[in-house]
């Protein structure tokens, strides 16, 4: 009897430990995502030589652009002081050794004022 | 938080087990077997701190078949899986890795061994990205250096039950060229098996 309940319960915690934990699939909107930060990052699907990553800060703050690979290395980094509405930050394609990188999957972080944002970029090259 | 809760559950109900089933049973002392076959589950985290960030602290499971060729020493094969997606990012990552292994039984005793392991495996990963209407799949293959500590009990006959904890280091060299890059992380990991 001991025997049984213990590979019951030993049945029981295996199927508990290896269940997944439930993903949402769905997509979530701008606006659910920017909720409650005054930092906006706008989504970018893919990105061509030169394209521009757009965010609007408060004027006079101070801000980090983040860029990385998909394993969250530091591929690139933007720094400076926001003016008045919509910050533009053009990227191109290099990282911090003004190295062109390769096709992939990236991720941009923009800090500023306590407040972080980011998103996933595709960075998908015409000559390719 | 639904895996963490589940996970901690299942590590009390462990804990719990392991007294009441060593005075209740008969065991087979793991030396006394010449195979141990075993599979694992827990938690993966990796150890950079924006790459946690990115896919937080999921999925992990694996398995292993060891041959005992000394009074301390096994050799094997080990697999396993790493799942995150932390689900801020449409993002998600996945880990397939396998490769020999060697442990090194430190304590055995009375129903409970404590061993190490070194592995070297060969990794297949796979990121995935996906926004509105596109989706982008990047895949990346490295060797890597597999260290763990674990400790097995053995509860009915030859099975046994316990845990270890993992660390992986996946080598990459060009992180800003296409590549993933060097990732390392901890698994923590609940173990069943049984010696043969």
């Amino acid at each position: 009897m001991i025997k049984q309940n213990t590979l019951l319960l030993l049945l029981l915690v295996l199927l508990v430990g290896c269940s997944n934990q439930p993903t949402d699939n769905g997509m979530i909107s701008l606006e659910e995502y920017d909720e409650g930060l005054n930092l906006k990052v706008y989504p970018v699907l893919s990105l061509q030589d030169g394209q521009i990553i757009e965010f609007s800060i408060p004027g006079g703050v101070s801000y980090t652009l983040t860029i990385m690979n998909a394993t969250g290395y530091t591929v690139r980094i933007y720094t400076g002081t926001a003016s008045a509405g919509i910050t533009t930050i053009t990227w191109d394609l290099t990282n911090n050794d003004n190295k062109g990188i390769k096709e992939g999957i990236y991720i941009y972080e923009a800090e500023s004022g306590g407040g972080v944002k980011a998103r996933e970029v595709f960075v998908i090259r015409e000559d390719k | 938080m639904f895996y963490i809760r589940s996970t901690f559950i299942a590590l009390v109900v462990i804990l719990f087990l392991i007294p009441v089933t060593s005075k209740a049973q008969n065991f087979t002392p793991l030396t006394e077997t010449s195979f141990k076959i075993s599979a694992n589950g827990g938690l993966f985290t990796p150890v950079r701190t924006k790459m946690a960030d990115i896919y937080g602290i999921t999925f992990s499971a694996g398995g292993s078949i060891e041959y005992r060729i000394s009074n301390k020493l096994y050799l094997g094969f080990f697999g396993g899986y790493v799942k995150l997606d932390k689900g801020d990012l449409y993002i998600k990552y996945r880990n397939i890795y396998f490769g020999p292994m060697v442990s090194y039984l430190i304590r055995e005793g009375e129903g409970l061994s404590i061993y190490s392991q070194l592995g070297i495996g060969f990794n297949l990963r796979r990121i995935q990205a996906y926004s509105h209407e596109d989706s982008y799949i990047q895949k990346d293959m490295g060797p890597s250096l597999n260290l763990a500590l674990g400790a097995d009990y053995t509860i009915v006959g030859p099975v046994f039950i316990g845990g270890k904890v993992a660390f992986d280091y996946i080598y990459d060299s060009n992180p800003d060229q296409g590549d993933f890059g060097n990732t390392g992380g901890f698994n923590f990991l609940f173990n069943a098996g049984i010696g043969l």
